[in-house]
């Protein structure tokens, strides 16, 4: 739990400096599919062991899988009728057998229609949102971090003897 | 923030302890924890899905074989929470990996071991309370919640649909008056009445017709007047054709007057065959009204197929209410197949099973695993491992989630006696195949002998009670479902080594029962019903309704019969009343109105035929009276032309 909460508090201290823009944008579009995968499946465990080795932004990916799990919540009647019309075109129906008689794939549950829906939806997605949030962290620091580093309260935070004894800490013991 | 450079840029590797970490954890959770929390959610989700609860001792699987072994399984009854209703010893299998990996379940052979019933349990064990939505609501209410409702109505309306109870009642009420305080309602009282006051407006209009048809004074004057016109001696052709004239006038008059009355007995003829088609329709009414006073007074029908439904319908409720609540079940978990376009086959590449979230499809193909296979199930039980166990023998083969991937059907039969409960001879059959279009249940069930549950009420109405105080039995049931809608089932039970206990008022109805249960060694029951659901006419019969039957029906029948004529004997008394008077008021008017037209129509007749007859001698006088002129004439002629030419 604590290195969650140390991962989401690097993720906003990401967010709030001038580094790391892609970091964030990928982990949050891996959020996304977190959050559209359904909790037990095989993509889930693929997603998370890719979060754990490769060095994405664990937070940024946590935050956006919970408020994804949200929107794959409402978007489910969507997504059920997405994956009915894809797992039912008889065009594709020699490949759908194919995967579902293979060993492992059976586990991601593909052949589910709101399980099928969510992951295309996400796959859809995936692109615009990973240019999207980055555009974003990029006018977010342009506008609220630059504006808020003008304020003379944060001029006066940063001259404060806790602000200079967080830096040291944050030097000796954060990631 | 860290800056991190090589390999080290893309790989977190400070995640590999806390990955080994969790691995552990979930090993750790496997080996202490698993077992104990599958066996607890197994207690659970069964407990839920059979309203009883499930207990389970020991939960045991090994991940190197994917063995699997579930010890004591006790499934509470849910009738009685002091017993099981079935108790299993153990149940093992181990499933192949080969199937695993795809995410499938197959088993090539399991075993199920010591099988036990009514065991007594050590504590009472819980029932679920009635689901609210199971509660009779018309609008929420399925065709098979509507079927097992008018199954148990059969049963709680015994009062109303007792033929037993009405024959007993009857033959305890035979002094009843049957006209009593229902004359008011009697149809044909009102109709004769209404009928009545007709005859009499009627009798009223031809008093008043009467008056104005031509009157005997008429007929004498025209007779006079007939008298006095000349018929022969006519001086000459114009005396003769003035006579001619007046008697023809007479004749057109007395004509005139004959039509008045002829038209009249017409009139009096329709109006006296209208009174002939009423009294008609009052017989008819008074028939009726006998009808309705019988039907009012419940004289019981007595046939063998209602004496036997009366008796045995709750003897049989109990068997019909699992036949629709396993029929509930096959609906919840046996989906129809998906048709192969152009093929009245299933499609094996694409079945949808519909689940709590979405659909999930399976893709099959010949041969490939459906979700769960487990191709033969082993099951075996010694008696006298313990007083409730019992020799079973049996195997259920191919029990699977989609047959038309493993072409098989399921079977499960099993054989077995159980020494201890006095269960003799049982043999299950079950055959369910879903291969093809659709879906065919086949359900054979047979036991040689058993103890049938006693004291069992047969009949309790307040006339006449009906209890089996002990008896063994011999059972047969044989039902099959088609698309499951289409079925047939078929039950004979035979009791046997019976007693009963009688009681009724009536000492008759007392001797009845009793004579023909000693006249009977074995009752027999036979239960059919075939069609389509949701309808379900349950046809039972029975030799001991046969021999009541017969019975009942001697002493009715003389009973019904005296009944019967005391009711139309009141009834004819009650309408011969009115219907005395009204037969004289249609005799005095058909006598009266009739015989004074008659007596007119005589009159005008007579004067009429007397003219044409003085017509006709007039005519014929006139005529011979011209021939003899003109013979004269003739000679004269004849003599004036001799002398001219002087012959």
């Amino acid at each position: 739990m604590s290195l969650l909460l140390k991962q989401i508090f690097n993720f906003f201290k990401l967010l709030n400096s001038d580094t790391g823009t892609y970091q964030i944008a990928s982990g949050l579009t891996i959020g996304m599919f977190l959050g559209f995968s359904p909790f037990l499946s095989l993509q889930t465990l693929i997603v998370l062991l890719v979060l754990f080795f490769f060095r994405i932004q664990f937070g940024a990916a946590f935050l956006a899988a919970f408020f994804f799990k949200f929107i794959a919540f409402i978007i489910d009647p969507l997504a059920d009728i997405l994956g009915r019309v894809v797992l039912e075109a008889e065009s594709l129906r020699e490949i759908w057998v194919m995967l579902y008689n293979m060993p492992i794939i059976p586990f991601t549950r593909f052949n589910n229609s709101i399980v099928m829906g969510s992951f295309l939806v996400a796959l859809i997605l995936a692109l615009p949102i990973f240019f999207l949030f980055k555009s974003f962290v990029i006018k977010y620091r342009e506008t609220v971090v630059f504006r808020f580093k003008q304020t003379k309260f944060w001029k006066l935070f940063t001259a404060t003897k806790f602000y200079n004894w967080y830096l040291t800490y944050d030097k000796l013991y954060g990631a | 923030m860290k800056e991190h450079k090589g390999l080290k840029k893309i790989i977190r590797f400070e995640a590999v302890l806390p990955v080994v970490v969790i691995i552990f954890i979930f090993v750790l959770y496997f080996k202490l924890f698993f077992d104990l929390h599958v066996r607890k959610g197994l207690e659970w989700g069964l407990t839920s899905a059979l309203g009883a609860e499930v207990n389970i001792e020991n939960f045991e699987t090994k991940i190197s074989d994917l063995s699997l072994k579930i010890q004591k399984i006790q499934i509470t009854d849910s009738n009685n929470p002091k017993l099981n209703v079935i108790q299993v010893g153990e149940v093992r299998f181990s499933a192949m990996w080969d199937a695993i990996l795809r995410a499938k379940l197959v088993v090539n052979e399991a075993a199920v071991e010591n099988i036990e019933f009514a065991v007594p349990r050590k504590s009472p064990g819980y029932i679920a309370p009635p689901d609210p939505q199971d509660q009779p609501n018309q609008e929420k209410e399925s065709s098979v919640d509507k079927l097992k409702n008018q199954s148990l109505q059969i049963v709680e309306n015994k009062y109303d649909n007792n033929v037993i109870g009405d024959a007993a009642n009857w033959l305890g009420n035979t002094n009843k008056d049957p006209l009593d305080g229902i004359e008011a309602n009697l149809q044909s009282k009102s109709l004769i009445e209404k009928f009545q006051a007709e005859v009499s407006s009627k009798q009223k209009d031809w008093d008043q017709r009467l008056k104005t048809l031509p009157k005997p004074e008429e007929f004498d004057a025209l007779g006079k007047k007939l008298s006095q016109v000349k018929t022969s001696n006519h001086k000459d052709l114009n005396e003769l054709t003035k006579s001619l004239k007046e008697l023809d006038e007479i004749l057109k008059e007395a004509d005139s007057q004959y039509k008045t009355l002829d038209n009249a007995n017409k009139d009096l003829n329709s109006d006296i065959k209208k009174i002939d088609q009423d009294v008609k329709l009052i017989q008819s009414q008074v028939e009726q009204d006998i009808r309705d006073l019988e039907k009012h007074l419940k004289i019981p029908k007595l046939d063998s197929q209602s004496i036997a439904k009366s008796i045995f319908a709750s003897y049989l409720a109990p068997y019909q209410q699992k036949f629709f609540h396993y029929k509930k079940l096959a609906d919840k978990y046996l989906p129809p197949n998906v048709m192969n376009k152009n093929k009245n086959s299933p499609d094996e590449s694409i079945q949808p099973r519909p689940r709590a979230k979405g659909l999930s499809y399976e893709f099959g193909r010949p041969r490939s695993y459906p979700l769960l296979w487990i191709k033969r199930t082993k099951i075996s039980s010694q008696a006298g491992m313990s007083p409730h166990s019992g020799f079973i023998d049996g195997e259920i083969r191919h029990i699977s989630t989609n047959q038309i991937l493993t072409d098989e059907p399921l079977i499960a039969e099993i054989k077995g006696d159980f020494p201890s409960a006095e269960l003799k001879g049982l043999y299950t059959l079950v055959k369910f195949d879903n291969r093809k279009k659709d879906s065919v249940i086949d359900f054979k069930f047979s036991l040689d002998s058993y103890p049938v549950q006693t004291p069992k009420k047969l009949i309790d109405s307040p006339e006449v009670s009906l209890d089996l105080t002990k008896s063994n039995g011999r059972l047969s049931v044989s039902a099959k479902i088609e698309a499951l809608k289409k079925y047939s089932f078929d039950l004979k039970s035979t009791l046997t080594q019976f007693s009963f206990n009688v009681d009724s008022k009536q000492n008759v109805v007392k001797e009845i029962f009793n004579n023909a249960l000693k006249s009977i060694p074995e009752i027999f029951i036979t239960a059919e019903a075939k069609g389509s659901l949701p309808n379900f006419p349950l046809q039972i019969d029975s030799n001991l309704a046969r021999e009541l039957g017969k019975a009942f029906e001697i002493e009715l029948r003389a009973q019904v019969e005296k009944a019967k004529k005391e009711l139309q004997a009141k009834v004819n008394a009650e309408i011969n009343k009115n219907r005395e008077s009204l037969n004289q008021k249609i005799a005095d008017l058909k006598n009266k109105v009739q015989g004074e037209i008659n007596k007119l129509k005589l009159q005008a007749d007579n004067q009429k035929k007397s003219a044409e007859n003085k017509i006709q001698n007039t005519k014929k006088e006139s005529e011979n009276k011209g021939k003899k002129q003109l013979e004269k004439e003739g000679e004269k002629v004849l003599k004036n032309l001799k002398k001219k030419l002087k012959f």
